[in-house]
């Protein structure tokens, strides 16, 4: 028994032996160390940002579940600086900040620092209105023939990149965020967002077709074969030359899907004042409705509509938590048509003052642009606190004019007021 | 040969023939795969490296990086154009004080080994706050807001963007960095102990004053308390300070806030050999100097 046993541990010991020198040879799967094939992928898509020397212009969706896209050209550098235009805002100037290709999942584009383009969609969408919920971090998807994909996993969000077809970034990128701001000199002159145009294809018309620009929602409405209205909000963004539908979609039962691609183009020919689509000329966006400027419906009393819009105070009104009822007198300077004069009504109480605590509270017109400000700064509200950071903007494409300007009052949240003409 | 010989012959010839195979596997070591390529650095990095990380062992992150930050919060970078100024103005509130009193390394002894700048606001999910900064693990200390902060408001309340604000956060971060160096005297918790809340931001600043708290959010806990009092203190003249105190209505809160007081300032010359109040005028004049 002694003697097997010392047999059998001897033949173990050999074995082990062994086996323990076998696990350490290893196969290679891969010719390059892991950091190398890191470092190859983080240099793809570098190789791809620098790959076009006047840049690119994107079209960015912060966000899976809203349609609202914005248009940024960007440029990238050697020295990982990335210059930047956007249609985001009036603010349209190029902009220097870092960027860099950094290894998550995969490689990702990684916006550094502020570039006051992009990094405007970056804000809490719990923090207050407007907030886009954006990120900073792009993981790198896909290169189809040039376009660039990258996706956002946090927001679900999608950066298209495509190469800018400039000849010098600089100032192409910047006349091009200030057209499609406004939605385009091909839509100089036009109120292009406010009213239907309808859709023809082969001379029927097969729908309707309208643009938000505060919202930056497009929406398709036609009737159905079986008389069901369908109305679809779409994701489409405003190019030099037109419009394109972002995703296939359908109009009516003609697919945007044409000739092989997936993104239907209109161009908009001057002459005819038309949307033509590149792919099938007898699909054509027209008959625009205009939304006349009249200085005159601007003039009245409004009533006044106001509460916290976001936080613990979310739908707080001042009026009922002081026991107070709010009117305002609206009316242009007769000496000064670019400044609007506000006043509290007669009878009402307090409810605006401007960044001077003096009265009237003046929004200036750009009368080229229609946009509004504030002449004095943010004004204070119901005699409690001023509204900072306000925006203010106006509809007069309704049937009643309305004033809405938001922005965070004192630390107490976000803050809304409507003014609607009665 | 006996058995047991010839078990040991066996062994003694196999055991290096084991090893010689096993030696065979020696090559299998290559060179390190860490990239030891320098990065591209701008000015603004040459300068935080020569001011900061050379002389004090601490870096600057300003450049946004997912892992910096939760990923549940909407952050972004700041202008690289307001990294300087903030790095400078720890420079100046933070560094040269401590330096000058508590001795020239101090802070190259004890100092968070980074700080990360953030451009945004950082708000707190569920209720209407926001954070200014926080510190972790006696290591990291990070800002948020720098974007919005203006140097010409020197506004002690509750102004965002007063250039106060970081500066009050710097102080109450390292105040934490501190502590986790040498743990506040137990009893300092006991001071006030009924008036720690974590719904501290539903009272007022006078509740908070009337109870024997110098700030609302000194009531969160008895280490946020003991740092508000270090930075509340540290922000402004001594004169300032007393006359805060002096104004509070109760006399028994006055009495509360002094007895904080007394030990703040012995906690720092017992443990740091530091005259708080010798610290307290220098910061507080660096305060006043920053305003543009």
């Amino acid at each position: 028994m002694n003697k097997t046993l010392k047999k059998h541990s001897i033949v173990a010991f050999i074995l082990v032996g062994f086996w323990s020198c076998g696990v350490d040879e290893t196969e290679n799967l891969f010719d390059e160390s892991p950091s190398e094939r890191i470092e190859n992928i983080k240099n793809e898509l570098r190789t791809l940002l620098l790959s076009q020397p006047e840049g690119f212009s994107s079209i960015y969706y912060p966000n899976k579940a809203v349609k609202a896209g914005y248009n940024i050209h960007m440029k990238f550098n050697q020295d990982l600086s990335v210059e930047m235009t956007s249609d985001i805002d009036a603010e349209t100037a190029v902009t220097i900040s870092a960027y860099d290709v950094l290894f998550g999942h995969t490689a990702e584009l990684v916006f550094q620092t502020n570039n006051a383009h992009q990094t405007k969609l970056v804000r809490d969408p719990n923090g207050g209105p407007g907030s886009k919920g954006g990120s900073n971090t792009f993981e790198y998807h896909s290169n189809n023939n040039g376009i660039i994909t990258l996706l956002d996993v946090r927001s679900d969000g999608i950066l298209e990149l495509r190469p800018s077809g400039f000849v010098n970034f600089t100032t192409e990128s910047v006349a091009s965020s200030d057209f499609t701001l406004v939605a385009g000199p091909v839509l100089e002159g036009t109120n292009f967002e406010e009213d239907s145009r309808n859709i023809f294809l082969d001379g029927d018309v097969i729908g309707q077709f309208s643009y938000d620009s505060a919202t930056r929602v497009a929406t398709i409405a036609y009737t159905d074969a079986s008389g069901g209205e369908q109305i679809e909000e779409v994701r489409m963004y405003i190019t030099t030359t037109g419009i394109t539908f972002f995703d296939p979609t359908s109009i009516n039962g003609t697919a945007t899907s044409i000739n092989g691609t997936d993104l239907l183009v209109f161009t908009y020919n001057e002459a005819s004042e038309q949307y033509i689509a590149d792919d099938n000329s007898n699909l054509i966006i027209d008959d625009l409705v205009l939304c006349p400027f009249d200085a005159s419906a601007i003039n009245g009393a409004y009533n006044v509509s106001e509460m916290f819009v976001g936080g613990t105070n979310g739908g707080l009104q001042l009026g009922s938590f002081f026991g107070e009822s709010y009117q305002v007198d609206i009316a242009f300077d007769p000496a000064d048509p670019s400044r609007i004069l506000v006043t509290n009504s007669p009878g009402f109480n307090n409810f605006i003052i401007d960044g001077n605590q003096s009265t009237p509270t003046v929004f200036l017109l750009d009368l080229a642009t229609l946009e509004l400000s504030y002449e004095a700064g943010g004004p204070r509200i119901a005699l409690f606190r001023f509204l900072s950071g306000a925006s203010l903007s106006f509809d007069i494409c309704s049937d009643l004019v309305s004033f809405t300007s938001n922005g965070l009052l004192g630390q107490f949240g976000f803050y809304e007021f409507i003014f609607t003409k009665q | 040969m006996k058995i047991k010989n010839i078990f040991k012959l066996t062994v003694a010839l196999i055991l290096p023939l084991m090893f010689f195979s096993c030696d065979r596997n020696t090559d299998s070591l290559t060179e390190s795969q860490i990239s030891i390529e320098p990065p591209i650095r701008s000015m603004l990095d040459i300068w935080l490296l020569d001011n900061f990380v050379k002389p004090y062992n601490i870096d600057i992150r300003y450049k946004f990086n997912e892992s910096d930050n939760d990923v549940a919060r909407f952050l972004h970078g700041p202008f690289e154009s307001n990294v300087r100024p903030f790095a400078e103005l720890l420079q100046k509130v933070w560094i040269e004080p401590y330096n000058a009193v508590g001795g020239e390394n101090f802070i190259a002894n004890i100092a968070p080994r980074e700080f990360v700048f953030s451009g945004g606001f950082n708000w707190n999910p569920g209720n209407p706050t926001i954070t200014l900064g926080f510190a972790e693990a006696g290591a990291r200390i990070t800002l948020f807001n720098l974007d919005f902060i203006d140097f010409t408001i020197l506004d002690f309340d509750n102004n965002l963007i007063s250039y106060v604000n970081p500066i009050k956060t710097v102080q109450h971060e390292y105040g934490h960095i501190l502590n986790q160096n040498v743990r506040v005297d137990i009893n300092y918790g006991l001071i006030t102990k009924n008036g720690y809340t974590g719904q501290w931001f539903d009272f007022s600043l006078d509740v908070a004053r009337s109870l024997g708290f110098i700030t609302r959010y000194a009531r969160n806990n008895e280490n946020d308390d003991f740092v508000e009092m270090v930075s509340e203190m540290l922000i402004r003249p001594r004169a300032d300070y007393d006359a805060i105190i002096n104004d509070i209505p109760s006399i028994d809160a006055q009495a509360l806030l002094r007895q904080k007081e007394a030990m703040v300032v012995e906690y720092y010359i017992t443990n740091f050999n530091i005259d708080f109040y010798a610290l307290q005028e220098l910061t507080s004049q660096a305060v006043i100097d920053l305003q543009q």
